[in-house]
């Protein structure tokens, strides 16, 4: 695994940047993925009575269960050290982009360091919704992972600038994450003001305003361009590393 | 300060470890401080009752970022923390490579031993959070007091590892340890004390420890993890060049 070479046996003469976006990858799989296992084990109730199944209408795997004990202790580890590799992900892509573009224009490279230190500060926030659970607080916790939705599709369209001829495969894979994006982020307000509105009317039933099959397929398109910007190779070149130490040069 | 030195003008040439152990101390701080503030604001009662005051006597530091809604404001400064540290380890052991020749073997194995676990330990901080006292008052303070121990080892393998350390260094260190030792022994003894009287059918437990005692090597022990960026003697800088790869 990247993530446990990394953190204990890195390669001390070359880095590869999108070697922490792969542990990063990791870390959130298994963030999302011991979620869903320690609520099978523990609370498998959950998978049919959930304040976010009643308003989306679908379990949303990425971010339904990450809230509940036992499951959030594992999800919280494992998030912290995604949040770790993700910052080192964005450290050393800059690094990279000052070393072998050093023409990139201003705007590119303003833009990329904001939207990245944006980013950073969204995904530390993304993990308090493993401390606000939707029973008490729906909206705070949707409206963080809708935070992360938002800043994650804005550093996918900053890192595509970085790129001085980047191939038409990663510019439609921006422009379909960024499409997905607004378009999931739309549906889950719309249907968790849609539920406000069904039950402050005093309705007991209240369906999900968006149709449950549209809604499913863009989340689970959002989870497959995850994973897809995580493990493809949309990958440049290492950077060679040289280190000595001393106590003044 | 240390922090936003090194989120947001890092420096390229060279990497001090000691920076960012300091960066974690004063993350710390403004965790506490953070969470001391927000619980004085919205749950002020806290301080009066809560289950570290009726096994110790007195109000630990964390006190104030245990309960909700102070937990949530701690908590980014938490992850800084945990940031801050993993790099400190990772640098640390990256020295401790860079300079092995000059070190004596069981020195060099304990650095890195002690760095490593140090990476897996400080990821009880933003857990304990999580496990709240009221949840599990075992777990939550034994989250906290695996810290004091690692890290005592932590700052221990540095001063092995300096080539030239100051006697004043030397006391610094060996305080350290001393406060650690007895801060987490206290904690230990007052837990089981009071465990065992209340299973004895008591309903008010006095401390097994004094009070002012146990508070002031606690409350010392913070001192002396904020004193460590003055008195500790950092080691060697790690000097680093980035290059583009060459092709072959």
């Amino acid at each position: 695994m990247k993530s446990i070479k990394l953190l204990f046996n890195p390669d001390l003469n070359e880095v590869l940047p999108e070697d922490y976006l792969r542990a990063t990858g990791e870390c959130f799989g298994l963030m999302v993925f011991s979620s869903l296992i320690m609520t099978f084990l523990f609370s498998q109730n959950l998978f049919f009575d959930n304040p976010i199944l009643d308003r989306l209408g679908y379990n949303s795997i990425f971010i339904s269960f990450l809230s509940y004990s036992p499951a959030n202790y594992g999800a919280l580890i494992f998030g912290v050290f995604g949040v770790y590799f993700a910052i080192h992900y964005n450290r050393f892509d800059l690094l990279r982009t000052r070393l072998y573009s050093p023409e990139l224009g201003n705007f590119s490279e303003k833009f990329s360091v904001y939207s990245n230190l944006l980013y950073l500060f969204s995904l530390t926030c993304f993990l308090l919704v493993i401390f606000l659970s939707p029973e008490k607080y729906p909206w705070p916790n949707i409206l963080i992972f809708i935070q992360f939705i938002f800043f994650r599709s804005l550093v996918v369209i900053a890192n595509y600038f970085e790129y001085n001829e980047p191939n038409n495969f990663y510019k439609n894979y921006v422009i379909l994450n960024t499409f997905t994006s607004i378009v999931f982020i739309a549906f889950i307000l719309i249907n968790y003001i849609s539920y406000d509105n069904c039950y402050d009317s005093g309705r007991v039933n209240c369906a999900s305003k968006v149709p449950i099959y549209l809604s499913i397929i863009i989340d689970y398109l959002w989870i497959l361009q995850g994973i897809a910007y995580t493990f493809l190779p949309f990958q440049g070149p290492s950077i060679k590393l040289e280190y000595s130490a001393s106590f003044d040069k | 300060m240390k922090t936003i030195d090194l989120i947001f003008k890092e420096d390229a040439e060279y990497i001090q470890p000691e920076d960012y152990l300091r960066a974690a101390g004063e993350s710390l701080f403004l965790m506490l401080v953070v969470g001391a503030i927000t619980s004085m604001i919205f749950v002020p009662e806290v301080f009066k009752s809560n289950p570290i005051l009726e096994r110790m006597g007195y109000n630990n530091f964390c006190v104030g970022f245990d309960m909700a809604p102070a937990t949530y404001f701690a908590f980014p400064f938490g992850i800084l923390y945990v940031y801050f540290s993993i790099q400190f380890s990772i640098y640390d052991r990256l020295r401790t490579v860079i300079v092995g020749e000059r070190l004596v073997s069981w020195k060099k194995n304990f650095s890195i031993i002690t760095n490593n676990i140090y990476i897996i330990s400080i990821i009880g901080l933003p857990l304990l959070l999580l496990v709240s006292p009221m949840i599990s008052i075992w777990a939550h303070s034994l989250l906290f007091l695996q810290i004091v121990v690692v890290r005592a080892f932590v700052v221990l393998a540095n001063f092995f590892e300096h080539p030239n350390p100051s006697s004043k260094y030397k006391i610094y260190v060996y305080t350290y340890i001393l406060f650690s030792t007895v801060g987490f022994s206290f904690a230990i003894a007052n837990y089981i004390n009071f465990d065992n009287l209340i299973a004895n059918g008591a309903n008010v437990v006095e401390p097994l420890i004094p009070i002012n005692l146990a508070r002031g090597v606690d409350y010392f022990w913070f001192f002396l993890m904020f004193l460590q960026s003055i008195v500790a003697e950092p080691g060697e800088k790690i000097y680093v060049r980035y290059n583009k790869m060459t092709q072959t």
